[in-house]
């Protein structure tokens, strides 16, 4: 009697442990489809947003580059936001979904480097410059996590005025390295504050003195 | 990686222990409320170990004198153990109107030396033993006597009840506490894995006491050890669920700490003493479910608290860290303190065994209060402590319960001590 009640009780909680960990994989697969989905919704905006800028350049309107600018920036917002999702699904999540995973920083790194690209087009055509970041880290490397907190402060304080690119050099994707290639980073954390690439953490003053040299209108300078 | 098999394998552990008093109270639900009548009412005598107990030792005694039994076959053995106010005074006083009332003096020996003194003049075949501080139900030794009929049990047990419930919010958690062990010790009955008969009234068979050679007095949780002995010795321990003890809780942190420290490492010394029964068939679900699993609990408890303690002081000092690199710029605290969206980004599937097994926790504690003929809502910053503060108090006991045990440090096996 007393034997079957325990072997009962281990088979029951078993089975609830074991439901426990199937739902749980139910649930990590979730997450990756919401944050693709969202991927998908920023690299849609940054399709229609190229479409609109063909469009209004092929009609010449000259409107256009301010309305654009002003969309980028928003866009930015979102995909910095949905940069620090994929970081703390895959803080949470590792080892536990790793092609979910591997699909996911693929599809935003991929939005990211067209939603630069762009960018790069728009100031090209329209001259005025936005003050922007390509911040390039690696995983395991606590000056990258330190330099990401100063970023992030950054990107608090001044929002849409600065527009930042995290990028992890050490993914496996061919448009990563390329763009890791294009500008010779060898030690990280590294920074492209517009244009001018800078090796090592850089410290909230330091890199608070350096946009300002960038000759932006920003309110901390 | 290592983390995570600490997490689950205590999660699977509180699971697999909580399905077990769930499914065991549910095959026993008919009977958890009845015991045994006894044939004919026996001779009993009851032991009061008493070292200083002045403030509690007259309510004590009248609330044993106050029991349903007959005065000619009951006898109360107050041994004073040496003490230096007046408790033998106060006790001697309420002998001279009592004759069924002894008092025996003794030079200081520790609670365990005490209760063999009264074991060696007790005159009933089964004895009981009654710390200083609490009062007794007065049907619980009529309710008790019936299941020594049964040749095969040496000890039964009363189920505990806090008496100075509202001094404080601790002994207002420890009122839910016991009520929630109540339960649980019915449920440990009934598998006949009790690991300890309390202090606060529990009977004893005096032939088995003796033949497994009376209580170790060079232990303080001499309870517990003779608990050990007596499944050692193939007998069994019975609970009634309705015999109530009122025990006196300690009202601070400290208090409640000594006390844990001395149940817990009495614990983990008395399973160590006893090694030879942890996965012993002899000893049937003592042996094969309850040491293994309280071990394993034990084990996996401390190591649970040290990793929650390592993850959160690591994220404190991260935290700060962050802020110094932010210069202290408190407007933008949440560049350095990331919150987590509210979503389904939150869940995971550690997050959903937690979940289930607090549920569980909880509806055990709801039939402990209803079984208990109880009232939540009367005791609810109580209900509150138990459920949000007892597990961290209780776990950090555990983790230096087990520190203190393995490395040897403050040995608490003494020779002499105090009788409480």
């Amino acid at each position: 009697m007393d034997g079957k009640i325990l072997a009962a009780a281990f088979a029951v909680s078993a089975v609830l442990f074991l439901s426990g960990l199937g739902l749980g994989l139910l649930v990590s697969e979730e997450k990756a489809d919401y944050l693709g989905a969202q991927v998908e919704q920023v690299d849609s905006d940054i399709e229609s947003l190229q479409l609109e800028f063909l469009l209004l350049d092929t009609i010449g309107e000259n409107a256009t580059c301010r309305l654009v600018k002003d969309r980028l920036r928003e866009v930015n917002s979102q995909s910095y936001e949905l940069g620090n999702k994929v970081g703390a699904y895959e803080d949470n999540e590792e080892g536990i979904n790793g092609e979910s995973l591997d699909l996911l920083k693929r599809a935003y790194y991929h939005s990211l480097i067209k939603y630069w690209i762009f960018n790069k087009k728009v100031e090209d055509v329209c001259g005025e410059k936005t003050a922007n970041i390509i911040y390039f880290f690696v995983r395991d490397c606590s000056a990258c996590q330190d330099q990401g907190v100063v970023l992030s402060y950054y990107k608090e304080v001044l929002g849409e005025n600065l527009l930042v690119f995290p990028i992890s050099a050490d993914f496996e994707d061919p448009f990563v390295q390329t763009l890791n290639g294009y500008y010779n980073v060898t030690s990280y954390p590294a920074l492209v504050i517009n244009g001018e690439k800078h090796e090592g953490f850089l410290s909230k003053k330091e890199l608070g003195d350096r946009l300002c040299q960038t000759g932006q209108s920003l309110p901390i300078c | 990686m290592i983390e995570q098999i600490i997490t689950y394998s205590a999660l699977y552990i509180s699971l697999f222990f909580s399905v077990v008093v769930l499914f065991t109270l549910l095959s026993n639900r008919g009977t958890l409320h009845s015991y045994p009548t006894a044939k004919s009412l026996p001779f009993v005598s009851i032991i009061v170990p008493a070292w200083n107990e002045e403030r509690y030792i007259a309510a004590t005694v009248r609330s044993l004198l106050g029991l349903d039994y007959p005065r000619d076959k009951l006898e109360i053995l107050v041994v004073n153990d040496g003490s230096t106010d007046r408790t033998s005074e106060i006790a001697r006083t309420l002998g001279r109107r009592h004759k069924n009332l002894r008092v025996i003096d003794k030079p200081n020996g520790g609670k365990a030396s005490a209760l063999n003194m009264g074991v060696s003049r007790a005159r009933g075949a089964i004895v009981a033993c009654m710390d200083a501080d609490s009062e007794v139900h007065r049907s619980a030794l009529r309710m008790m006597v019936g299941h020594m009929d049964n040749p095969r049990v040496a000890a039964v047990t009363s189920s505990m009840k806090i008496k100075n419930k509202n001094a404080s919010l601790m002994t207002k958690m420890q009122h839910t506490e016991y009520l929630f062990h109540m339960l649980l010790r019915k449920a440990l009955c009934c598998l006949d894995c009790l690991t300890v008969a309390p202090g606060p009234f529990s009977l004893y068979r005096k032939s088995v006491v003796r033949s497994v050679g009376g209580f170790d007095d060079c232990n303080r949780v001499e309870d517990m050890d003779m608990t050990f002995r007596i499944h050692r010795a193939g007998y069994s321990v019975e609970n009634v669920l309705d015999a109530h003890v009122w025990t006196n809780g300690p009202t601070t942190f400290t208090g409640l700490f000594n006390q844990r420290m001395r149940w817990f490492r009495g614990l983990i010394g008395t399973t160590l003493k006893y090694r030879d029964m942890v996965f012993s068939r002899n000893f049937g679900n003592f042996g094969m479910f309850l040491l293994p699993a309280s071990s394993a609990f034990a084990v996996f408890t401390s190591l649970l608290f040290m990793v929650i303690v390592l993850k959160m002081s690591y994220s404190i000092a991260a935290s700060l860290w962050s802020m110094h690199l932010i210069g202290f710029d408190l407007a933008y605290v949440t560049a350095g303190l990331r919150m987590p969206e509210l979503s389904v980004l939150l869940v995971d599937f550690r997050t959903a065994i937690y979940v289930g097994v607090s549920m569980l926790g909880v509806l055990m504690l709801l039939l402990s209060y209803s079984k208990a003929r109880e009232r939540v809502r009367d005791g609810a910053a109580g209900v509150l402590g138990f459920l949000l503060l007892m597990p961290l108090l209780l776990s950090f006991f555990w983790t230096l319960a087990m520190f203190y045990e393995l490395t040897g440090k403050r040995k608490m096996w003494l020779h002499k001590g105090e009788a409480k």
